[in-house]
């Protein structure tokens, strides 16, 4: 394989991780997803997350939790098929 | 506290830990002091959590490179939607009104990212230098409204007051720095701030850089001493020395003269600066980056007899950086306000440097490609400091090697400024940072985002000099 067709490789290779991590972000409960798309993708702080879904700061915390481990889960899934 | 072994791990390794639990939050800097240093002691001895911590950080790190128009765009007036609607009837009145205010919010950015996506397409359409010139409109248009604003935030002092803009009252020598550094571009090339006469920064550039040399104590020191001290000092510093580097004012000399010497005399005994200002004091990344600019702005601009200095500071971000070029805060995979701030501040000085004998070439390589990464968190647009110095590294980075603030984070910027009343050209104090240096520091620092590309080719003039 020369060069260029491993960067090709590779690129499709993070694509295709990107659109796995998207369908398992699609696939989180709605509220898990909810609190993950507000912190990762519209960064708001945990404080700020409580205070617009009006839940605990403790909860916010427990939530990014389960959603991360959630996305783990599901890569390493993929990894083993 | 028990030591957690492989047997409280589940299927694929994950820790079974109570305590990894805070794992996210630790990573993303949101547990308080009290219960960092816990999970950090913690840390130190459970396996399980250690590599829940890394491959957690690789997660989110990728989670903020799935591309806009996914999830970013339509997803948020949903999640909004759909919260009131499971919430029914039964709403609070403060709630529909923080919703409310988010969903415009939310409006306004997703109209920031469409109209990113649309001058983005219309260069590939074949109208590079119209949309490029747009981009720098919409960027000029900005500075000048906020040059005004800044002129008439200024104290009859010649400074500009942290608390009276809701920051906190020790820095106003930091701010100050800050604020003259983004005014800096503003005056004419070749220009002394006095040559500007009644218009433009001129006049305020002048006054500012008086009242910080009046606030320059007996021992070469800006600003008060307290803990945060070199933050004042070495924004200060670096300030001068630009004013210097644009108007070769010999008056300016002796406090750059004093305030190496302070620079010098509080390094650490280990390579960089930390909290106490005291070369005992164990160094921080954070801090260490702002004395360091300074010595190699200092260097480009004719200083001599720096090198052991600057070379000692370099040894410190060797110390802290881990094998893909991140720096830690105290160590390496010390995160603790993340990494890409303090890997790009690392960048940026690796970048002001051109003497290869004083900086491993093989952590100045893996810095610089740890910057072009951390380009990728600079999408969420709610740190100005961190962009503030992703954009300094970018435009100090040749372009084929990734360099260059890309334009859409431009015009996203420039669309939050504050466009009516009172405050009209400034930025909402509204980041992490901004309760320390209030809405001086949130509108300097915007300002110096949307000048980057001058800064670094000011700055670029200079290093290639000497």
């Amino acid at each position: 394989m020369n060069e260029d067709t491993e960067a090709m490789a590779d690129n499709v290779g993070q694509i295709d991780d990107r659109l796995d991590l998207q369908a398992a972000v699609r696939a989180l409960p709605d509220h898990l997803r909810w609190v993950l798309v507000l912190n990762v993708n519209q960064g708001l702080a945990y404080a700020e997350i409580a205070t617009v879904l009006d839940i605990p700061l403790g909860t916010v915390k427990s939530r990014m939790f389960h959603a991360v481990r959630k996305l783990r889960e599901a890569l390493h899934a993929r990894l083993e098929q | 506290m028990p030591d957690w072994n492989s047997k409280q791990k589940d299927l694929w390794g994950f820790s079974s830990c109570p305590l990894s639990v805070d794992v996210p939050a630790y990573i993303q800097g949101e547990l308080s002091s009290e219960a960092r240093a816990h999970f950090e002691k913690h840390l130190e001895k459970c396996r399980p959590c250690q590599s829940d911590v890394r491959e957690s950080q690789a997660v989110l790190a990728r989670l903020r490179e799935v591309p806009a128009g996914g999830m970013e765009v339509d997803l948020l007036p949903r999640i909004l939607a759909e919260a009131a609607k499971v919430e029914g009837p039964a709403l609070h009145p403060r709630r529909v009104l923080l919703w409310s205010a988010a969903a415009a919010a939310l409006v306004l950015l997703a109209a920031g990212i469409v109209w990113g996506v649309r001058g983005s397409s219309l260069r590939r359409a074949g109208h590079p230098e119209d949309a490029g010139l747009r981009a720098a409109d919409v960027s000029r248009g900005a500075v000048d409204l906020a040059v005004d604003w800044l002129a008439r935030a200024q104290e009859p002092s010649g400074g500009w007051s942290a608390a009276r803009w809701s920051g906190q009252p020790l820095y106003d020598v930091g701010i100050t720095g800050l604020a003259a550094l983004a005014l800096l571009d503003g005056i004419p090339e070749a220009a002394t701030p006095s040559a500007g006469k009644d218009t433009g920064p001129g006049p305020a550039l002048e006054r500012a850089s008086s009242y910080l040399v009046k606030e320059q104590a007996a021992d070469g020191r800006f600003g008060p001493e307290f803990g945060g001290t070199l933050y004042n000092h070495g924004i200060a510093t670096v300030a001068l020395l630009e004013l210097f580097g644009r108007t070769r004012e010999g008056r300016l000399r002796g406090p750059i003269d004093d305030a190496i010497l302070y620079l010098r005399r509080t390094q650490s005994t280990q390579g960089g600066w930390g909290y106490l200002g005291s070369s005992a004091d164990e160094p921080n990344t954070a801090l260490t980056c702002w004395p360091l600019q300074a010595l190699l702005l200092a260097r480009a601009l004719g200083w001599s007899g720096l090198d052991e200095a600057i070379g000692s500071g370099f040894k410190h971000l060797a110390r802290v950086s881990d094998q893909s070029g991140r720096l830690g805060y105290r160590r390496p995979g010390d995160f603790l306000y993340g990494w890409e701030t303090l890997s790009a501040m690392g960048a940026y000085c690796a970048l002001l440097n051109r003497d290869a004998s004083l900086f491993p070439p093989n952590l100045r390589n893996r810095l610089l490609d740890g910057v072009v990464r951390a380009r990728a968190a600079t999408r969420s647009g709610r740190d100005l400091y961190r962009d503030f110095f992703v954009s300094s590294a970018l435009e100090a980075l040749p372009r084929e090697r990734g360099g260059h603030w890309p334009e859409e984070a431009s015009r996203a910027l420039a669309a939050h400024q504050v466009q009516q009343g009172a405050n009209r050209g400034s930025w909402e104090p509204e980041d992490p940072w901004s309760t320390v240096g209030g809405r001086i520091y949130s509108t300097a620092t915007a300002m110096l985002i949307l000048q980057a590309d001058r800064r670094g080719h000011r700055i670029a003039q200079w290093v290639e000099r000497n």
